[in-house]
């Protein structure tokens, strides 16, 4: 996982530093005026020495633990889409998901063998 | 697409009646607002986002050193805990010690530097502008009198303190209000030597501590603490199973609640019986006594125990018994200390315990002069009053004040000396009384922000380092003053330099295996002392008794807030007192014969004047001090330092005089009359009832009872159920459990647990302080305290001990918790299934689902859950508990409970899941010992056990077996995880009332 690096080790899957992104983007310009145009937005920021204010997409409430590391360790690292769609074909990030308890309760149950359903095991 | 509206935000709008047109996000209702995330410019290297980066430091909330780890998450402290590499607190850590986050996030800090102005407030002024003014300041007042008071400041920056004052002509005193005077002198007094030995509790077999509160203050409390609790804990595995601990004081401190006897000698008179005792030893040559002991023959002479007897308050044959048993023990520990070295006479009372330890062998032993403490080498109280009649007398013309705040401890005299001093600087993080008289305020940084070193004791150096990047303007006064100077550098680099002298080979290699450590750990070599020449000459009168109508007034240091300086931190406002289990306010300690007498009760206040000043305290009737004495705790009464302290109660240190004794310290015993003054207040007190009763909630056995009991024996009996109930509670809860399907009770998950052995809980409360930091535990505050709604998950409960007489001995501390029931009562009540039972054994609280109905609390036999009545986390709120930036030190790893929502002990089942979660990223099965709960970690006394109940291997299971172990109200067949192991004390029929 390079951008969200924590997501195998911590429950939080880490936003990326501006200079995790300049590290390819120095050299990948876009290969599209509209690709080109996103990428100068990170270019500049870089140069402001200003990180973009991202808007959050996938949130769960406060009552919620969410251990990334846990689902990667049980699907794999490249299980990300089994959740959050694919992502890397998305011009802009969208939830594809429900991220209701409901929805997370029946892949627990889906599984062989099942999951816990334990309440204290997320909610604490 | 509309937003369907949730559960918890329906209720809301239900109870929010006739409140109009809200705000939609305001309230609750509605889309949630957009969060918006923002990531760093470049990836600090040390952090993982979602865990927790440790570093060592060292705790300056007292001059003990205890090494740290504090618990760094995102870049905030949230977590202290003791560092397991050093040798003073061995990983453990009290409650003053905990609460040092509430000093580094207060928000009452200073946050920048101030400056007076000519209508005496302080105006706001930028660093170098600051010290720009001092330096011009400073050339004015060379030649007419500089001075530079510290708190304890055995470290580089005192010696860089030492080096400034030498360059401008001036000088540091460095001032402690506890001070051990008294000690020193005594030490001098018999041995030449006016350094403070290092004791080892761990080894003694018979420990009499003569007022030394060595598990409150004394010294070096957690190391005391911990080596107690190896001494004093009944270990059926050894030949003497415990040793027995005698109190001798005229009030039962913390210490002495842990006695196995209590002898209430008259005041002054703890030295006396100390010869007594001695006495016996030569006479009967009860042990093998130092051969230039024979010099003592004759000072001992006049101390048998049938002539001092009465003058003590004791009988004679007490005297003899007690010293038969200590020189028999073949390693007894005699202490003195606290208030017993707090009287016009207490060095000659130090010197008479000293005569004892080295009539019965344990100096060089048990006593190590070598390994020396650097308490021992601040200023005495008399050089105090010196630098205060200096001041008087205008011959400071510049003076500067860190880490210690003399014009609360010396009301009256120093505050007036300070109108005196030309210009005033202090390097102060709060606005405390000092700092508040100070014409320049230049805020150092916290101690956990700021690089340092500091020397506790002879052979061990603790290092500091900052753990967080600094919260305010602040400046480490060590960069100030190097600046002031004309030096370069910072105080970082100055560190670094002393520390290169001290190993300039692979000086990089040793700096980071330093750091790592938190400090350098060796031990000093043990000197040999003899007698000295005078001992035969030292003096050894008694205490005066004050005149008619006087009360003897002692004045104690309260253990949390000792000086005054914890009353700014509420956890430590919020923590009962070990003793009185008082909070938030001061008391008077009344004998109840004194109180008919005068026909007080508890709550009336009385005013206490000495001829020094007046203070009235609200009386508290205990049995646990004498008759004839009154005792005031210190710490409250502060006339500034922040919300939390300011004008609440009062200060005792107004009763005290501000003359030195003779040994230089400062008597804390005062004569003053007491007058009603027709006041009275509800005190805020956590106490339910001051005996036990025979409830089942402590089980206490005498030492041949408990060494008589052998495995798998029951020793003990619980309440016999009603007939209308024993079917409810046998057959029902068998039932149930045989249909449950689910994890522990199949034994195919662990069943979490705890083992908690009372022989080893001194009291402290340093568990709850640790379990207010771990869980985000809000401070409700006096009145909300009074009125019973404090928030602590784990309390603990003090019954007193009593002989035959109906005379307290000592006290049983028992901390009360919830019990994770097997067959819990508040299980079955919750209408929406919050409270319920997890496949791991716990009694499970989903915040989310609760919607406090209180049921389950109801329910509670032993009234271990606690309901949010007010939204203690709401920015602004009227009871909030954590206002900026105290929110900072909140645990993210915990969610902070609102408004309505019912909470209790989880067991940290925040460390039991990431435990978990760890254990399966490296492919393993979870082990006994990698969970750690809060509780169990920070415990001086190592009472606290968790573990897996179910795994035959592990501690927990073995202790749960012992047969000293049972169950809280056994009779109601909860079937709770927690097994209790019964305290042992050290006499034979101990009853409790």
């Amino acid at each position: 996982m390079y951008c969200h690096y924590s997501a195998a080790v911590s429950s939080e899957p880490g936003i990326p530093a501006l200079q995790t992104c300049i590290g390819c983007h120095q050299l990948i310009g876009g290969s599209t005026p509209s690709h080109q145009a996103e990428i100068k937005k990170v270019r500049d920021a870089w140069r402001e020495r200003k990180p973009p204010e991202w808007v959050r997409v996938h949130a769960l409430p406060g009552f919620v633990r969410f251990p990334h590391m846990r689902h990667i360790k049980a699907l794999g690292a490249q299980s990300c889409a089994t959740c959050h769609g694919e992502v890397q074909r998305m011009p802009q990030v969208t939830q594809v998901s429900t991220l209701r308890m409901g929805w997370c309760v029946r892949c627990h149950l889906a599984q062989t063998p099942p999951v816990t359903r334990d309440c204290s095991v997320c909610h604490y | 697409m509309t937003e369907s509206v949730d559960r918890r935000r329906f209720l809301k709008v239900l109870g929010v009646t006739g409140a109009g047109a809200a705000a939609l996000s305001a309230c609750g209702i509605g889309p949630e607002p957009t969060e918006r995330l923002i990531p760093y410019l470049v990836q600090p290297e040390d952090q993982i986002p979602g865990t927790a980066t440790y570093y060592a430091t060292t705790c300056r909330e007292c001059a003990a050193g205890c090494g740290l780890r504090v618990r760094i998450r995102e870049g905030r402290a949230v977590k202290l805990e003791g560092n397991p590499d050093s040798p003073i607190n061995r990983g453990r850590l009290c409650a003053r010690g905990q609460a040092g986050l509430q000093g580094l996030y207060n928000p009452d800090r200073i946050q920048h530097p101030l400056v007076r102005n000519a209508n005496g407030t302080f105006d706001d002024i930028d660093w170098d502008g600051a010290i720009q003014r001092l330096a011009a300041k400073l050339r004015e007042a060379q030649g007419k009198g500089i001075v530079f008071l510290t708190g304890a400041e055995q470290s580089s920056f005192g010696d860089l303190v030492d080096e400034w004052m030498k360059q401008v002509g001036g000088r540091r005193l460095s001032y402690e209000p506890f001070g051990f005077e008294a000690l020193r002198a005594g030490n001098r007094m018999t041995f030449g030597t006016a350094s403070l030995p290092s004791y080892d509790f761990g080894n003694a077999k018979y420990l009499v501590s003569f007022g030394a509160d060595f598990l409150d203050t004394w010294l070096s409390p957690v190391e005391f603490q911990n080596g107690f609790s190896q001494a004093h804990a009944f270990d059926a595995g050894r030949p003497a199973s415990m040793a027995k601990f005698v109190f001798v004081g005229p009030r039962m401190s913390l210490t002495g609640m842990n006695a196995d006897e209590w002898v209430a000698a008259r005041p002054g008179t703890e030295g006396t019986l100390a010869l007594a005792m001695a006495q016996v030893i030569l006479s009967q040559h009860l042990a093998r006594v130092p051969a230039d002991a024979s010099r003592l023959v004759s000072v001992l002479g006049a101390y048998s125990p049938s002539a001092v007897a009465q003058a003590i308050g004791i009988d004679a044959d007490t005297i003899v018994r007690l010293a038969r048993e200590f020189a028999r023990s073949g390693g007894g520990l005699a202490v003195a200390g606290g208030m017993a070295t707090q009287y016009a006479n207490g060095a000659e009372i130090v010197a008479a315990v000293n005569i004892l330890n080295y009539v019965a062998g344990s100096v060089g032993s048990l006593i190590k002069f070598g390994a020396d403490l650097a308490i021992g080498s601040t200023n005495t109280f008399a050089d105090l009053t010196a630098l205060t009649s200096d001041m008087t007398n205008g011959r400071v013309a510049l003076l500067f004040v860190h880490g210690t705040n003399p014009a609360h401890t010396l009301p009256g005299a120093f505050q007036q000396a300070l109108g005196k001093v030309g210009y005033k600087v202090s390097f102060s993080s709060f606005m405390d009384e000092t700092a508040a008289a100070c014409d320049m305020i230049l805020p150092d940084h916290h101690a956990l922000e700021q690089w340092g070193d500091s020397r506790p004791r002879a052979g061990v150096t603790a290092l500091q380092q900052p753990v967080v990047q600094p919260v305010f303007d602040t400046r480490p006064s060590g960069d100030v003053i190097l600046k002031l100077s004309g030096k370069t550098g910072t105080f970082q680099d100055y560190l670094q330099g002393k520390w290169r002298t001290r190993h300039p080979k692979d000086f990089d290699q040793y700096w980071f295996d330093s750091l790592e450590k938190g400090g350098i750990y060796g031990e000093a070599p043990t000197r040999t002392v003899r007698l000295a020449e005078g001992v035969a000459k030292i003096g050894f009168g008694a205490l005066a008794a004050p005149a008619v109508p006087d009360q003897q007034v002692i004045v104690f240091p309260h253990p949390a807030l000792h000086d005054g300086r914890g009353a700014n931190k509420p956890w430590l406002q919020e923590l009962p007192d070990p003793v009185s289990k008082i909070a938030w306010h001061s008391w008077v300690e009344v004998h109840p014969d004194t109180a008919a007498k005068w026909g007080l009760a508890t709550g009336d206040f009385l005013l206490l004047k000495s001829s020094f000043g007046a203070q009235k305290f609200p009386a508290w009737i205990t049995r646990s001090v004498r008759p004839d004495v009154l005792a005031v705790p210190t710490g409250q009464g502060h006339t500034a330092y922040g919300r939390y302290a300011k004008d609440r109660s009062a200060n005792a240190f107004e009763l005290l005089g501000g003359e030195a004794t003779t040994y230089g310290g400062r008597s804390f015993i005062v004569g003053a009359t007491a007058t009603k003054t027709g006041e009275h207040r509800r005190i805020v007190t956590t106490e339910g009832s001051p005996r036990e009763r025979g409830r089942g909630t402590v089980e206490v056995l005498g030492l041949a009872r408990a060494k008589a009991l052998h495995p798998g024996e029951a020793p003990f009996h619980h309440e016999e159920t009603p007939e209308y109930a024993s079917d409810a509670v046998a057959w029902w809860a068998e039932r149930q459990h045989e249909q449950a399907e689910i994890g522990n009770y199949k034994g195919e998950q662990p069943r979490w647990g705890l083992a908690i052995d009372l022989s080893k809980c001194t009291g402290c409360a340093a568990c709850v302080t640790a379990c207010y930091a771990e869980n985000n535990i809000a401070t409700v505050g006096e009145e909300l305290m009074q009125r019973g709604r404090e928030m602590s998950w784990m309390r603990l409960e003090r019954y007193w001990l009593t002989d035959e007489h109906g005379e307290p001995q000592g006290a049983v501390n028992s901390p009360m918790l919830c019990q994770q029931c097997g067959n819990a009562p508040c299980e079955p009540v919750c209408p929406v299934y919050a409270a319920y039972h997890t496949p791991d054994g716990l009694n499970g609280q989903v915040y989310n689902r609760c919607v406090g109905t209180r049921y389950c609390s109801n329910n509670c036999p032993y009234k271990v859950r606690y309901f949010n009545w007010y939204n203690y986390a709401e920015r602004g709120g009227q009871y909030e508990a954590f206002p900026e930036p105290l929110s900072m030190l909140l645990n993210p790893d915990v969610t902070v409970r609102e408004k309505g929502v019912m909470e209790k002990c989880t067991f940290c089942v925040q460390r039991i899941r990431g435990a978990q979660n760890q254990a399966r990223l490296e492919n393993r099965a979870v082990k006994d010992g990698d969970i750690v709960t809060a509780c169990q970690q920070t415990c001086p006394s190592e009472a606290i056990i968790f573990g897996d109940l179910n795994d035959k291997r592990s501690q927990v299971y073995e202790l749960a077996g012992n047969p000293r172990g049972y169950h809280v109200l056994a009779g109601l067949n909860t079937k709770p995880a927690i097994t209790y192991l019964a305290r042992v004390v050290a006499q034979d029929t101990p009853s409790h009332g």
